[in-house]
């Protein structure tokens, strides 16, 4: 296990959900062996146990806030919590926003978390992302990589 | 204590700590109305609703809008051995319930009959999915209730250890689902007839120890309920649950009630009748369409609490649970029992597992239509399946009776109760409890909708 960390949250079934998933996949082999790159689903108890272990982490997961779609939000979120409405999407009431704020309780929370939120906007049943946020993966993966080598200290190809 | 207090009107503030004391009743002339319009902390959407008039509860609805999913019409013409699979994607969080019942009914159809090991494993994922789901639902949605939390986020910084613990437990779960089928959520490795593979002694070996290392976690987790305080609140319930002559029930058994129900589950529907009600999603299920009755832990409790293990049974009296539980609150403890149970029952799966030479059973369409009835104990209460199906394998008709459905009328009746005896309560600290009342039943609007929001109207 690394220190570092890229969590891609999202289900891969449910329209532009799955954009945190796709980032994810397109940073393999992008990025150095101690960063350690996850693909989650979002369940609350098993996003918790996972944050433990990192020191700093990226999360990237889709959001509504009503912006337009496919526009990319940035949150620091190491000392203070996300805006609690954007990620309200996800099913059972408990999302991204309630695990980093149950691990932060628990002093479970690495010492730096970033938030990618892409503003999404279909969650329909299905596979494919909406265009508007399937073309935001590149710029994704940029700000990812420049995020990561800033946690990191140092450059890497 | 800090924050703000909660509003009556459904939109919650962000509070630490719920405030205890209350606003005192805003009564408009004589007319009281609250209202939750998405209902937090529980499984799926639904709201609530409340009318009070003249010191009077006049109207009580659980409404639910999560639009309806189909899945009974689009299971037909399927294949039989389909059902397993696609009924389990029914619920996120319960999804082995979904596959026992669908796999119980098809063998019945097809004259099968499980035993042995693949039956005991059965029960042990069955085990692991009331772990996962009762320790979800208790530390997480109802604990907050008791120690006055907004959630349990909140509840985390004053609760760390009660927290930590939770996630392990939980995590204990997901370990034994991975093992025997496959993943934590929407498992893979069930069949009609047995699994695609089965484990080895080996495997399930660090699962062991863990159970056996963890046990303090689910007595310490009795402990903890016993400790809590209850609204003096009891009626007089028919509950109803699978009862087995051997065990506490979880795939098997007759289906009975603690009034005159004692039928075999193929005549499941000749005594539970569904009916449509204009304000939810979710058909309601009443005994011969008339008695309201209940169904899940307590129920479950009441009927088989002679089938717990001695030291269950123990803990159960130790955290003062008496022969019967009439309390619906007091239902937070009954899940820390079943918890504690469900360890125990799989420590002794996996101590007493043999594996056996084949993965499955052959399950062969009989010749001409079959009909099939599978009803198993899901953490929430008894889940009832029914298909039809031609010697071809197809699946003709299915019907699916969840939990929730079926304990959706006597989460009204408990609401209308509570409400008419508690009046005098402010609306914030009534809608609170009303709110908490629903949550006794950890009522799954996913799997019913065939879900929540509250609404409290005093005129």
């Amino acid at each position: 296990m690394g220190r570092f960390a890229v969590v891609g949250v999202g289900n891969p079934l449910r329209g532009d959900d799955a954009v945190g998933v796709h980032v994810a996949r397109s940073l393999r082999d992008k990025l150095p062996p101690d960063v350690d790159i996850i693909e989650h689903d979002g369940d609350v108890s098993r996003l918790v146990e996972a944050l433990r272990q990192w020191d700093r982490v990226v999360i990237v997961d889709a959001v509504t806030t009503g912006a337009e779609f496919g526009t990319i939000h940035e949150f620091d979120v190491s000392e203070t919590p996300l805006p609690a409405e954007p990620f309200r999407c996800t099913t059972h009431s408990f999302g991204v926003g309630e695990a980093i704020e149950l691990a932060r309780s628990l002093n479970g929370l690495p010492r730096v978390v970033w938030v990618l939120g892409i503003e999404g906007g279909k969650y329909e049943i299905g596979t494919e992302l909406s265009p508007k946020v399937r073309n935001t993966i590149p710029r994704v993966v940029e700000i990812v990589l420049e995020r990561i080598r800033q946690l990191r200290g140092g450059g890497f190809q | 204590m800090s924050g703000k207090k909660s509003s009556a009107t459904g939109k919650r503030t962000r509070s630490r700590k719920r405030s205890a004391a209350g606003d005192r009743p805003k009564t408009r002339g004589k007319s009281r109305r609250i209202k939750v319009d998405a209902l937090a902390r529980v499984e799926g959407e639904g709201a609530m609703y409340v009318r009070i008039h003249g010191g009077k509860v006049k109207d009580v609805k659980l409404k639910i809008y999560e639009p309806p999913r189909f899945f009974e019409a689009f299971l037909r013409d399927r294949r039989f051995t389909e059902a397993p699979d696609i009924t389990a994607r029914i619920c996120g969080i319960c999804p082995i319930a979904y596959q026992m019942s669908a796999c119980h009914a098809m063998e019945m159809a097809c004259g099968v009959k499980i035993q042995g090991p693949l039956r005991d494993l059965r029960r042990l994922i069955y085990c692991a999915e009331w772990i996962e789901s009762h320790v979800l639902h208790l530390y997480m949605l109802h604990l907050p209730d008791f120690l006055g939390y907004e959630s349990a986020v909140h509840m985390a910084k004053d609760y760390p250890d009660e927290v930590n613990r939770a996630l392990r437990m939980k995590k204990l779960g997901n370990e034994i689902l991975e093992v025997v089928v496959g993943r934590a959520t929407h498992p893979v490795n069930v069949r009609v007839g047995g699994f695609h593979r089965v484990p080895t002694r080996r495997e399930l070996q660090p699962l062991l120890e863990n159970l056996k290392t963890g046990i303090d976690d689910a007595l310490e987790t009795v402990h903890l309920t016993g400790s809590l305080e209850f609204p003096d609140y009891e009626r007089d319930y028919e509950f109803v649950s699978v009862r087995h002559d051997d065990e506490y029930p979880f795939n098997e058994g007759r289906v009975k009630s603690n009034k005159d129900v004692d039928i075999d589950v193929t005549e499941f529907l000749d005594y539970f009748i569904e009916e449509q009600v204009a304000h939810s999603t979710s058909l309601h299920s009443r005994i011969d369409g008339e008695r309201v009755y209940l169904v899940g832990p307590m129920a479950r409790y009441n009927l088989n609490r002679d089938k717990l293990t001695p030291r269950s049974r123990e803990a159960a009296k130790e955290a003062g649970l008496g022969p019967v539980c009439n309390n619906p609150f007091k239902s937070i403890i009954v899940r820390a029992v079943e918890i504690l149970y469900s360890y125990e029952e799989a420590i002794r799966i996996i101590e007493n597992y043999e594996r056996p030479d084949r993965s499955a059973v052959d399950v062969v369409p009989a010749l001409g239509p079959g009909v099939g009835h599978g009803c198993t104990e899901a953490p929430r209460g008894s889940l009832y399946h029914r298909y039809k199906i031609d010697d071809d394998g197809l699946i003709l008709d299915a019907r699916i009776v969840p939990p929730t459905s079926q304990n959706q009328a006597v989460i009204e009746s408990d609401l209308y109760h509570f409400v008419e005896r508690n009046l005098s309560l402010p609306d914030d600290k009534l809608q609170w409890r009303c709110e908490q009342a629903i949550r006794n039943y950890d009522p799954c609007i996913s799997c019913s909708t065939h879900f929540l929001t509250l609404n409290i109207e005093r005129s």
